[in-house]
């Protein structure tokens, strides 16, 4: 008897949560008929490059368990690899992604340019933060999917906090000769923003001045953090949410500095297809990467959410918190050429 | 003058001959139809690529038509130029480099006394199976220029605050491309070594000339063909390699063509561009081979060949030591240092904390194996590729040797040349052939393992025709004339005498290719496609996003399955395999 | 018409005719020989007969079916012959026994009476001892032993042989030489034999072909080739031979120094002029006198040279009348001194006029 009143006992909090569960379970009108007609269409195809695999897959698995009956494909794969598959499909005519997420919304601006996306305004469009909504499509052919914030970072062995740089001029400082690590405009997107950010605020000079401080230039964006955790060098430009994973999962020696001069913001790109084989599929799932479910998996790997009011990770400061900067899309695209090869005659590589 | 005439009336021979008609299909074996077939394959293999990548040089990319706008973007910049001399330069001082760790190992190992020949042996071995992006990473851990181990070692012993060693600079590209490729150069000198017959040595010997002195002055000049082609290997190895160059070479800003060419595919893709600046690259590699051929014609080398003769070892006394440093040296550069900082960081939660027991875990290998799908898709790409590459590389050199070496066709020696010419191509630009000619519609490969199997298939034709040819050469076409007059067709002499014979030569070459395909970088940087992956892609991906804990592992892996098959390979073979001539 | 037919044969490579104009018939069972110095042509046309090249004019017959002509031929397999090469070619990833049932095998022949015949053959060569050893553990007399019974078992219409003994040491080779000459007085398999070797020749053939510079000089049986070689080079490459030069007249042939009555010549002599004649060491004896004038012909003159060989007396003999020299062979017991005059007796019916 003891046993069955212990199990009931065990049950009743579970039931509880498949309640609360339940409750989250409950969709909009709108999201039922688009549930209802994706179901027809039985999946989705995602092609991504934001993420890693196992993200990406995680992602789906959420979405999988809220829409059950529509199953979600991820193809992962790096910007460039994805981007010409899907220019590829476009040419060949038969296009299978559903729905295409990239770090370099440069790329959406020529698919859309080309005519391959189709418009689209989800209904969680309302419910995300300010900022990050704005920097998407202003006729709604993409939404942000995510941001990864360009920030400094420093060894806390060899750096004590007041030592560490305040802003990103401070890397032309020549007490950091030797010392600092920046990536390469040509093989990273977000480093070419950067590079065209640190352009418009300072003038070339910035990077004359900083070249001979002798920076260590990585072909990943992640090069820098993994310099400054290894010591290497002792500051680096570096994405936020790698830092703050190291530091806080595997307590590296590494932490963040917001730059006074703004922290850039490469947002990351989401858009369906027009010619999508799942339309409705791709639109459900759009959504739902506006939704309470992806916001709090970002929040959880030190991403910001996209959706507001929704708890950051511990340690996250707040978007608004601190100064941000971004590179409007089209501008990007036209000033990054002329700034690649600027970098290249200055640096040698 | 007297006729003669025989006394057998021979008037049955003043009748003309009768006409003979051979029916078309008798004379048109199956064999030959076959013949033909490969001779397609050829052409679709190395041909096309070839020819598209030429063509796609002067195409203009938006209009289509002719230009030659391409090569005044790939050269018209003087930095473009740099990086093209940059390669050259630093493929010969690899070269010497490889001459340096090779040539005295090669000696010691085959004519010397010294001790630990074997362990030397299965050492240089190891650095033929260890991926050079792989050795490249672990130098990196022990050479970075602030926290490097070695550099942390010297500056705790002396307290200097200049680096002793810095990884990122142009020494550090040309030793790990270095350690990466010498292994080649050890087995064709080694193989050349063990053909000289001791007599000529003792001549010297006679006339008062030392060891040393006798190894300078006869010894190696014998093996100069060898030396010179294994030279030439690796000049062109050092150039084509993607994967050292992409660790190593833009933090030294040392701009090098494989750079270059990435940088023509990435965004925007200008694929007419990167064809154009491939170009001189082939031209320069065909020159070379054009100079080694000539050197070696007009020195009137003769082959060595038959047995070698009696092989006496040279004696070295008390510099037998000396020798076995500096082959230990050789060996730790190229092996155990970077293996060994792989493998710790490959156990290690954070490879930069150290040694330490809860620095220690198996969460790596777990998450390589049972949650990263990339990776197990990746282990099982590139092992199912390098199977795939061997054998179909395998079998198609073989008949095609076999039809070089019989003389089947009136071209052959077209067959031939074509079998040995991606050689001249490197793994890079070979790749950017075969997305220009089968990435796109209407063959549309692009991002399946096919076309990855095809350009495997196509960069290890070569080897795996000179071991085939190597092999049908060895066996007398008498062997095979007995079959057919006893009433077997030649696929009948292939499948009973050919085949059995050369099963040994074969499964060498296998694993030659094998190796190295596991581990090809270059080749499949620019092909992988969305679904499609392989491990040296995804080692790359791994420290593109900072896991380099997990890419220890995920290399290790791979490594320990090369090892495996390495080791069935070798049992199979016997133990000798590689090492020494069997 | 039955057996090997060679109907005006012809090879060429480039500017060069291997072989030209080759007429030869060989009856079936019968055991021809080609005989001839390197270069002369016959592994060329021993390869024409076994398929594995084409003449360039001229065809091969085989019982009738022809099987080589310029416009084509019948592939090495289909011909159903049978050849024992230089190299013997014996596999070495097969046993003795898989090496001559091989044959057997290709043709689906039931296995009991695959291993039947295997038995038998390898007993005929005495090899059934070895039946399972692999060819690297035996020796070349034994090899040679395995090709030839290899290619015997499969009952060939004809069996080439190329050089098949020039691998082995003097004295195998004799041991070898009456091997296959048994096995064809055994079978009568109708054989084509390639040799330089007129020992070879002379012991195990019917007939000889004797080959030089791509043609057929002369074909006969072995003592007819000897005793009547037609032309210069069959006499000098059969045996050694003296050459002289002479000029044929109504009744008699004038050499210097003497001349022969026309009827005592075993030939028929056509034609007047200069004509050359071989005359055989044997077919001369030195005597201390003159003998009977009617049945030899008596040269006066002297030894020049002496040579002991051991079962002959090599002698080099001048004579007085015309300052001709002749190698003479002698028995042992006929012993002259150097410098010692002598009578030459040449018997007239062993004169052999030749064509030049």
């Amino acid at each position: 008897m003891k046993h069955v009143f212990a199990h009931m006992a065990g049950i009743v909090p579970a039931l509880m949560l498949a309640a609360g569960l339940a409750g989250a379970a409950e969709m909009t009108d709108s999201e039922k008929q688009l549930y209802e007609a994706a179901k027809k269409e039985g999946s989705v195809t995602w092609y991504v490059s934001q993420t890693t695999t196992e993200f990406a897959d995680g992602m789906c698995n959420l979405f999988e368990k809220r829409y059950s009956g529509v199953e979600c494909n991820v193809v992962r794969a790096s910007g460039q690899v994805i981007f010409q598959r899907l220019v590829q499909e476009l040419q060949a005519g038969a296009v299978q992604g559903d729905v295409m997420s990239t770090n370099d919304d440069g790329q959406m601006l020529q698919l859309k340019e080309q005519g391959a996306l189709a418009q689209y305004a989800p209904e969680n469009l309302k419910d995300m933060v300010p900022v990050l909504r704005d920097m998407a499509d202003k006729e709604n052919y993409w939404i942000t999917s995510g941001v990864s914030p360009l920030v400094i970072a420093y060894n806390t062995k060899l750096v004590t906090e007041a030592e560490a740089p305040k802003n990103w001029s401070d890397f032309t400082d020549p007490k950091w000769k030797g010392q600092v690590a920046i990536g390469h405009p040509s093989f990273s997107g977000s480093v070419g923003l950067w590079t065209i950010l640190m352009n418009d605020l300072y003038g070339w000079d910035f990077f004359e001045k900083l070249e001979k401080n002798a920076p260590q230039i990585g072909r990943s964006v992640a090069d820098g953090h993994n310099l400054v955790v290894s010591g290497e060098r002792k500051v680096a430009l570096a994405p936020l949410p790698l830092i703050l994973s190291d530091s806080i999962l595997k307590k590296s020696p590494i932490a963040v500095v917001y730059p006074t001069d703004g922290a850039l913001l490469p947002p990351s790109a989401t858009a369906i297809m027009k010619d999508a084989p799942h339309p409705n599929a791709a639109r459900l799932f759009e959504n739902f990467l506006l939704g309470p479910e992806i916001a709090e998996y970002f929040a959880k790997d030190y991403r910001y959410p996209l959706r507001a009011g929704v708890p950051l990770a511990e340690g996250m400061r707040p978007l608004d918190s601190y100064t941000t900067k971004s590179v409007e899309t089209s501008e990007g695209i036209k000033k990054l050429p002329e700034i690649q090869e600027k970098f290249r005659d200055t640096f040698g590589i | 003058m007297t006729s003669v005439s025989d006394t057998d009336a021979m008037s049955w021979s003043k009748d003309e001959p009768a006409k003979v008609r051979v029916p078309w299909h008798q004379r048109l074996q199956p064999a030959n139809l076959l013949w033909l077939f490969l001779a397609g394959i050829l052409v679709v293999l190395i041909i096309a690529p070839m020819w598209t990548l030429v063509v796609s040089s002067f195409t203009d990319a938006k209009t289509g038509g002719w230009t030659l706008h391409n090569y005044v973007e790939a050269y018209g910049k003087e930095r473009h130029i740099t990086a093209l001399t940059n390669t050259l330069k630093m493929g010969a001082a690899v070269v010497v480099l490889k001459l340096l760790f090779g040539v005295p190992l090669a000696w010691a190992c085959t004519r010397t006394d010294m001790p630990g020949r074997n362990f030397v042996r299965y050492s240089v071995f190891g650095a033929f199976i260890m991926p050079p992006y792989l050795a490249g990473v672990g130098w990196i851990l022990l050479a970075g220029p602030n926290t490097g181990w070695i550099n942390k070692i010297w500056h705790s012993l002396t307290g200097a605050t200049e680096p002793l060693v810095n990884v990122f600079s142009f020494g550090g590209l040309v030793l790990v491309t270095a350690i990466g490729g010498f292994f080649l150069v050890f087995v064709l000198v080694s193989s050349a070594f063990e053909m000289i017959n001791s007599e000529m040595e003792d001549a010297a010997n006679i006339l008062g000339a030392g060891p040393f002195k006798t190894a300078m002055k006869v010894t190696f000049p014998l093996v100069m063909p060898a030396i010179i082609g294994a030279a030439l290997l690796s000049f062109l190895g050092a150039i084509a390699l993607y994967g050292v160059p992409a660790l190593i070479s833009i933090p030294a800003r040392y701009p090098v063509v494989v750079i270059q060419l990435t940088e023509f595919f990435s965004f925007p893709l200008r694929l007419e561009v990167a064809a154009a600046y491939s170009i001189p690259l082939l031209l320069i590699t065909a020159a070379l081979l054009g100079l080694q051929k000539l050197i070696l014609r007009r020195k009137g080398y003769v082959a060595v060949s038959g047995k070698g003769g009696e092989r006496r070892i040279v004696k070295l006394g008390r510099w037998r030591w000396m020798l076995f440093a500096y082959c230990m040296i050789v060996v730790s550069l190229a092996v155990i240092m970077p293996l060994f900082v792989l493998l710790l960081a490959a156990f290690s939660q954070s490879w930069t904390t150290g040694f330490s027991l809860d620095n220690f875990t198996l969460s790596n290998f777990h998450y390589v194996l049972f949650e990263h799908s990339s990776s197990q898709k990746a282990l099982i790409g590139s092992v199912g590729l390098g199977i795939a590459a061997a054998t179909v590389a395998i079998v198609l050199a073989l008949f095609i040797a076999y039809i070089v070496q019989r003389k089947l066709l009136p071209f052959s020696g077209v067959l031939a040349f074509l079998a040995v010419s991606p050689y001249v191509v490197p793994g890079i630009v070979l790749a950017i052939g075969f997305y220009a000619a089968y990435a796109l519609p209407p063959v549309a490969l692009y991002g399946t393992y096919m076309i990855l199997a095809l350009a495997f298939i196509t960069r290890f034709l070569p080897i795996a025709f000179t071991t085939s040819s190597a092999g049908v050469r060895s066996i007398h076409p008498e062997m095979e004339e007995a079959v057919r007059i006893l009433g077997g067709g030649r696929t009948t002499a292939i499948r009973h005498v050919v085949g059995p014979l050369l099963k040994r030569t074969l499964a060498g070459g296998w694993l030659l290719i094998f190796v190295p395909a596991a581990q090809e970088l270059s080749t499949a940087i620019f092909l992988v496609g969305p679904t499609t992956r392989v491990v040296s892609v995804v080692l790359l991906d791994l420290s593109e996003e900072g896991e380099l804990e997990k890419l220890a592992a995920l290399g290790s892996l791979l490594l320990i399955i090369i090892v495996a098959v390495v080791a069935l390979g070798m049992r199979y073979l016997g133990r000798d395999f590689m090492l020494r001539r069997s | 018409m039955d057996g090997l037919v060679l109907r005006k044969l012809g090879r060429r490579f480039g500017a060069v005719d291997a072989v030209l104009d080759f007429d030869l018939q060989i009856k079936p069972g019968e055991f021809v020989s080609l005989l001839g110095p390197s270069g002369c042509g016959k592994t060329t046309t021993l390869r024409m007969i076994a398929g594995f090249i084409d003449p360039t004019s001229g065809s091969i017959e085989l019982d009738g079916k022809i099987l080589s002509a310029p416009s084509g031929s019948v592939p090495p397999e289909k011909r159903g012959m049978s050849m024992i090469f230089q190299s013997y070619a014996i596999w070495p990833n097969m046993t003795v026994a898989e090496n001559v049932a091989f044959g057997l095998n290709l043709r689906k022949l039931p296995a009991d009476e695959v291993k039947k015949r295997v038995g038998a053959v390898l007993e005929t060569v005495r090899m059934s001892h070895l039946a399972d050893r692999y060819p690297a553990e035996l020796s070349g007399g034994q090899q040679q032993r395995v090709a030839l019974a290899r290619a015997v078992v499969i009952r060939p219409a004809v069996l080439l042989l190329d050089e098949p003994l020039s691998n082995l040491d003097a004295n195998l080779r004799e041991e070898m030489r009456f091997e296959i000459k048994r096995m064809h007085d055994e079978f009568k398999i109708t054989s084509v034999y390639v040799t330089h070797d007129q020992g070879e020749a002379m012991v195990t053939s019917d007939r000889i072909a004797v080959m030089n510079n791509g043609r057929l000089e002369q074909i006969d049986t072995p003592y007819a080739l000897y005793s009547r070689p037609k032309t210069r080079f069959v006499a000098s490459f059969i045996g050694r031979t003296n050459f002289l030069s002479g000029n044929r007249g109504n009744s008699m042939i004038d050499f210097a120094g003497f001349s022969v009555p026309l009827g005592m010549i075993g030939e028929e002599v056509t034609g007047g002029g200069p004509i050359t004649v071989s005359i055989r060491p044997q077919a001369m004896k030195l005597s201390a006198t003159e003998i009977a004038k009617d049945k030899a012909i008596n040269l006066p003159g002297s030894v020049k040279q002496s040579s002991f060989l051991g079962e002959t007396w090599d002698y080099v003999f001048q004579s007085r009348d015309g300052g001709l020299q002749f190698r003479v062979a002698a028995p042992p017991a006929d012993v002259f001194p150097v410098g010692a005059p002598a009578w030459l007796q040449i018997d007239p019916a062993q004169i052999v006029p030749i064509a030049d």
